[in-house]
């Protein structure tokens, strides 16, 4: 019995079902699910606070919502990059039961290098830089740690998303990012079963061609649940996708877009409606 | 015995049993034989492409261990068009390209639901640019 539990936990670790197939076929809401976790910051500065959101699909809502940081110890400069920093609960702490969530962390250690020497240590030095501005938070000096919201339905389910943020012991003059940056998700209001229903997104970040992530409760995605920009309409980025609804659907049926942004490409935006399908 | 049962087990599922599943292999595209052909991660040789330019690529798949397989285009450019009977793919590059990012991937994932294995191609994509349009000032 041990030689076969041990084997049944050695499938599980070398399956090839991994990133690519599940980024671009993973997309029915068959299960509970934390699709995305946004922050308005990218680095919470010293004394900065930070709003964090996160979208929860689901059958029915879920009977409680934690939001929970990993890895970071207060006083300390830590680096996280694994989500199965959560399943230490000694490296685990809740920071919110309820979703929009504001977070002010606890201070972190100024123990820095200074930011000419880090800077000169990595980069050729700019003449043509303004030296007399306020410099960019360092990355030295920053804790980078994960931010988690997990959901937790009467029936025992759980669902987890989780999203990397830093935590810098200098001053932030990052500016707190737009979250509601435009998205408008046109989805037929109706429709019957066995229909292919066009479905399109158009985004207010013409430069964003990647990452539009399509989530739906059944059915299937002919363009997959991964899409890009098809063309922009008047300085707005448009993407779409067709879906196929399932013969004997009937009911209402959910359609998800995530806007994934990234450290470079902003942030991390969605749309959910919901299409009526009758027989 | 049971540890033998075990064993096999694993082996199978990591691909080095006696009889393993195996990713599905692109052999051919447009009738060359590719040197290399492509099993688990691989790139095919890049192509620029001008707006309005029709680009054919047509494939040829190799997958004996499983009962068949699908090919997804993850991210599908505009004006991509794919013919899943005859695994062939065509691209008619549009007037304007707002995308500075051209390339695409190529999903082959087979049907074996106990042991699902896939095979990604990655097609390097890029524009080309007419010299004429960059001036010196």
């Amino acid at each position: 019995m041990r030689a076969l539990l041990t084997s049944l936990v050695a499938l599980s670790a070398c399956s090839q079902w991994d990133a690519p197939v599940v980024r671009a076929l993973d997309y029915r809401i068959d299960r509970p699910r934390v699709v995305a976790v946004q922050t308005d910051l990218e680095q919470i500065g010293r004394g900065q606070s930070v709003l964090i959101d996160g979208l929860i699909l689901s059958d029915t809502p879920p009977q409680s919502v934690q939001v929970l940081v990993c890895g970071f110890v207060e006083g300390q400069r830590t680096r996280v990059g694994d989500a199965r920093c959560f399943q230490n609960d000694e490296l685990v702490q809740q920071i919110a039961t309820a979703l929009p969530a504001i977070w002010t962390p606890p201070e972190i250690s100024g123990d820095c290098p200074d930011f000419n020497d880090a800077f000169t240590d990595t980069f050729q030095p700019n003449t043509e830089v303004d030296n007399t501005a306020p410099p960019p938070l360092v990355r030295l000096c920053a804790a980078d740690v994960l931010l988690a919201v997990r959901a937790t339905w009467a029936d025992g389910r759980t669902a987890m998303g989780s999203t990397h943020i830093e935590i810098a012991s200098e001053d932030g003059p990052t500016p707190p990012r737009e979250l509601r940056l435009p998205l408008q998700l046109r989805v037929p209001p109706t429709a019957s079963a066995g229909d292919e229903v066009a479905l399109e997104a158009v985004f207010g970040d013409p430069t964003r061609s990647r990452g539009y992530q399509w989530y739906v409760s059944d059915g299937e995605l002919l363009k997959t649940g991964l899409t890009r920009i098809q063309r922009l309409e008047d300085e707005y980025a448009l993407t779409d996708n067709i879906l196929r609804i399932p013969d004997d659907y009937s009911g209402p049926l959910t359609v998800a877009l995530v806007a994934n942004g990234s450290y470079f490409s902003g942030q991390t935006v969605w749309r959910t409606a919901v299409i009526e399908v009758t027989p | 015995m049971k540890w033998t049962i075990g064993f096999m087990m694993v082996c199978s599922a990591c691909g080095t049993g006696l009889l393993p599943n195996k990713a599905p292999q692109v052999t051919h595209v447009n009738g060359t034989q590719l040197q290399m052909p492509i099993r688990g991660y691989g790139q095919l040789p890049g192509a620029f492409v001008t707006p309005g330019q029709t680009l054919i690529f047509q494939f040829e798949i190799n997958e004996p261990s499983s009962p068949g397989y699908d090919v997804y285009w993850p991210e599908p450019l505009p004006g991509w068009h794919w013919e899943a009977e005859t695994l062939t793919a065509t691209w008619t590059v549009p007037d304007v390209i707002v995308d500075y990012d051209l390339s695409t991937s190529m999903l082959i994932v087979d049907r074996d639901k106990t042991d699902p294995r896939f095979t990604q191609v990655y097609i390097p994509l890029e524009q080309l640019y007419d010299e004429d349009e960059f001036v010196d000032e």
